[in-house]
Order: C-alpha cells, then structure tokens, then sequence
C-alpha cells in the first residue's frame, strides 16, 4: 500500500469533507493534502508563488483533480503536470461531477490517468472511493522513485 | 424576341432586294418598305456604312433613344454607345461574319440614360448606298430583373449567414448552460445526500425513527433530481451535435443494453426476443439512447406482472420497414397517447413506476432527427408497443 498523501484539488468545502469521509470509511490512512484552486495545486507539486517548499516534499501518491476549480481551471493543471519532467509520471485521477463529454475527453488526451464521475448518491460515493484506493494505492505498480511524483 | 427581330430584318433585306426590279415595283417596294420600317414594334434604325451616322429611324427607335425623328439624320452612331469599344467590337463581327445578331451592348439614349439592347445588324443597299439595317431590343426591363435577382440573392444570403450566426450563438450558449448545469447543479445535490447520511450515521444515538425516515427521504429527493439532472441533459444532448451515421446493428445493441439492464436489475425474470441482424445506417450513440430508454421502459412497466415478455423486433407496415419494442406490462390509455412523448409528461405516479418523464421524449427528438416517427400503442393492464421508422439514408 502506498502511503504518500493524497493531494486533493478542489474548492468545494462540502466536497473536501466528504471526499476525506470517504476514505476514512475505507479506512485509507494517507494524509489527504488539499489544494483550493489549481493555482494552489501547481504550487504545491512543483513550488512557486507562496508555496515554494515543493522541492524538498514528498511527492503525492495520487493526485484527485476536479475540473471546475477558480484561477486555473482542473484541465490546465493537468497540463501543466505533464508538461514538467518532475511530475509528468504523477498518477492524476479526474474526479469531478460531469461526464460531459468533452470533459472526458480532453482529459484522457491531456493525460488523465483515469475519470470518475463523483456520484450524488453518498453510499456509492463512498463504494467509489474505496475502489479508487484499493486499486491506485494498492495494486497498481507506481512508476519508480527516481522521477518525483 | 430575338428570332423575330432576326425575321424582321430578313423581310426587310428581301423587300430591299425587290427594289431594284423595275422603277415601278421600286416605287411599290420602297413604299411597303417604309411602312413596314414605321410600323415595326421593333426599334430599326438605317445607319450610312461610309460615316456611320444616323439616316432614318422609325418611331420605336425614337421613343427608345429619345430622339427628334426630325433631327436624325446625319447624328453620328457613336454617340449612342456607352462604351466606344462595344462599337467597335460590333464592327469587327460585322466585318468578320457579314452580319450580327443578338448583340448585347449598353447604349444611351439622347439624354445619356442608359439603355440595355441587343443590337442585329445587317448590311443593305439603300438609295445606291450601302446602309446597315440595325434592329434594336430594348432589354433594359430585363437587365433590371436580373440585377433585382442578383441583389435579392446577396441579400438572402446576407440574412441566411446572419441567422446562421446567430443560431450557432444560441447553440454556444446553449451549450454552455447545459455544461454548466452538467458540473454546479450536482454539487449541491452531493452534499444534501452527503451529509444527510452523516447525521444518520454520526447522530445515530439521538436520532428516532422518524427523523432518520425524514432523512432518507431527503436523500431520496436529491437522488432523483440527480437522476432528473442527467436525463435532462440526456435531452439536451440528443438534440444538438452531428449525426455520425454508420452501420449499426440494433439487435446486437439491444441485447448489450438488455445485459445491462439483467445486471441492474438481478432478481427480475424478463422473457425477451429480440429480431436477428438489425442492420441499419444511423448514430450509434444516439440509438443506444432510443433502445436504451425504450427497453428500460419495457422493463419498468412489466415489475408488476407474473410472465413479463418484451419483444423488439422489425416489420414492414404498409411497405415501411417499423421498428417495435412490444411488453405486456402496465400499458396505457390510449386516450393520453399523445402525452407520451412531451417532456416531463407521465402517465404514471411516481410512486407506482419512478421516472422524470424525459426519456420518450428524448427518444422522440432522436428519431425525428433520424428522419423517422414514433408513436406508440396500449391499453391499460394490456401492455404497449411503441413503434419507430428510421430513414436510414
């Protein structure tokens, strides 16, 4: 099991505390690191602006990215990922309302590593979450340390 | 009117040829020729070849070019053109080919208005001298007509690309509203459920009966506008896009969309046929949408009988080829088939057969768009067979 933190972008208050209910009812004990907007987000992985601690930190075990987020909206935060050698091997998981499909479609070809839809219902929400960390955090092989996320 | 100025001016030339027979039928000759010229509904016009000016012009031509019968003679031609070149382009078919016919030229009339003709020219003798016969058909009516057309045209042109902007505007507009609805509306919704579950959960100790009843109904209510929420924009999306027409075939899609719905539903037992190699020429997303909502609905409306059967299958109606998806579920009113297809339309209460009354509807927009119709036919307690055509051009 991969024990690194979780980063969580989002700006939904609501959404952070459900998302982090979630996998506390899976009992997944990764630190769940939040970020409020994609600015944020990008600051944290490769440290610039206010945050500029990126270097020396440990990089995330996975990346939940929502799309709708303010200043730099999900899709060119994951841009933005891939195009740095530091994080362009991070394990980024859509994880957002819509299933529009552009949405789903720009993210797969802006190199999603996967797409999921957060459902209302709370009781799927949580079965979501427990998959999603039983397979990015347990069974999938993370690409070797020598890259940084 | 061109054949008959040609004609005209070939009587003319064969009365001309007449004069040269004997005085008298000369004089005879010379008469019928001038009354033929003067009466002519043609303007004709006699020009000297050796200076080219002006000799006699009837009264059609008077009226054309507006000029004094009485000062004709010895006016220079030229001065009747528009453009100098048109004249001498008229020469040079006139030299090369003996004569000209129909030729289309602007001239001006005396007072410099301008005048759409074509020009026939034929050379004569006429008092020993040679002349050119020329009958002239005033087009300018038509040349009119013609820039009428042309500038209706660009204007029709200029509206169809202003609505065309205008439509693409709304569609972007549209668009982004549904896209929107698509990511805000459900957020709201995810923490009604969300945290209605919690207090169920964390505040199980001083929560009785009823509240936590009252709190799955809560849970209930946001679930189904989620669901409203997506066949709402299920709807919206059925009607705008492309039609990405291929080969599709709809047995092989329905029996996908049946295992779904076996899955879905585990402990339901539903006989279902379903017609062998379906093959017709539409979208596929947009059809698996039509058997999607069509089959679920079978599905929906037979929970309540013992043998539940849906069939669906292709016949030829009056020589049209009619799909059918046919249950023996609830079925409906006749009466009310009409309300099927609107949106937001049941027959039903909810608590009798959930849904948001958008699914038919959907349906119906994606056949119309397909070029087909649907309709449907029931009776209550009997079932229903809802019927589709596809024009699978």
């Amino acid at each position: 099991m991969n024990m690194d933190p979780i980063l969580l972008v989002e700006d939904n208050v609501d959404d952070v505390a459900l998302t982090k209910r979630a996998f506390k009812k899976n009992n997944i004990p990764n630190e769940v690191v939040v970020a409020r907007d994609g600015v944020e987000a990008i600051n944290y992985l490769l440290g610039s602006g206010d945050d500029a601690g990126a270097a020396s930190r440990k990089p995330p075990a996975i990346i939940l990215l929502d799309l709708n987020l303010p200043r730099l909206n999900g899709l060119e935060v994951l841009e933005r990922i891939r195009a740095d050698v530091r994080t362009r091997d991070a394990r980024v998981i859509i994880l957002t309302s819509s299933r529009e499909e552009r949405d789903i479609e720009q993210g797969y070809r802006l190199g999603a590593s996967s797409y999921i839809r957060k459902p209302v219902d709370f009781d799927e929400f949580v079965t979501a979450a427990g998959r999603l960390g039983e397979y990015w955090l347990g069974l999938n092989e993370p690409p070797p340390k020598k890259f940084a996320a | 009117m061109a054949h008959q100025l040609e004609s005209t001016i070939k009587d003319f030339k064969a009365t001309v040829a007449d004069l040269r027979l004997s005085e008298a039928a000369r004089r005879k000759g010379e008469e019928s020729f001038r009354q033929l010229f003067e009466t002519s509904p043609v303007a004709l016009l006699l020009t000297r070849r050796a200076d080219s000016t002006l000799w006699m012009g009837n009264r059609e031509l008077s009226s054309l070019l507006q000029i004094d019968p009485t000062s004709l003679d010895g006016l220079p031609a030229s001065q009747f053109y528009t453009n100098e070149a048109d004249r001498q382009q008229l020469l040079k078919t006139l030299k090369e080919e003996g004569h000209v016919d129909n030729f289309d030229v602007q001239l001006k009339t005396s007072t410099g208005e301008p005048v759409w003709a074509l020009i026939s020219a034929y050379p004569i003798e006429y008092h020993g001298e040679a002349a050119l016969l020329v009958g002239i058909h005033d087009i300018t009516r038509r040349k009119h007509a013609e820039d009428e057309v042309r500038r209706l045209n660009q204007e029709l042109e200029q509206r169809v690309e202003a609505r065309t902007a205008e439509l693409s505007r709304v569609n972007r507009e549209l668009e982004s509203f549904s896209y929107s609805v698509s990511h805000d509306l459900r957020t709201p919704l995810r923490t009604i459920d969300g945290f209605s579950k919690a207090l169920v959960e964390d505040y199980d100790a001083v929560l009785d009966q009823t509240a936590k009843e009252y709190l799955s109904r809560v849970r209930a209510g946001a679930q189904r506008m989620s669901r409203l929420i997506d066949d709402l924009l299920s709807l919206a999306r059925s009607a705008r896009g492309e039609l990405n027409r291929s080969n599709v075939n709809l047995s092989e899609l329905a029996a996908d969309v049946a295992a779904d719905l076996r899955s879905h539903f585990p402990d339901r037992r539903v006989e279902l046929t379903i017609g062998p190699k379906l093959h017709v020429n539409v979208d596929p997303g947009l059809m698996g949408v039509v058997i999607e909502n069509l089959l679920s609905n079978a599905w929906k409306y037979t929970g309540r009988v013992a043998h539940p059967k849906v069939r669906f299958g292709r016949q030829t109606k009056d020589g049209e080829e009619v799909y059918f998806v046919e249950d023996n579920g609830a079925g409906f009113d006749m009466q009310y088939s009409d309300k099927l297809f609107g949106a937001f339309q049941r027959l039903h209460d909810s608590a009798e057969f959930d849904g948001s009354g958008i699914g038919l509807a959907t349906v119906q927009r994606i056949i119309q768009r397909h070029g087909g119709r649907v309709w449907a036919e029931g009776s209550i307690g009997k079932g229903a067979i809802f019927y589709f055509t596809l024009n699978s051009a």
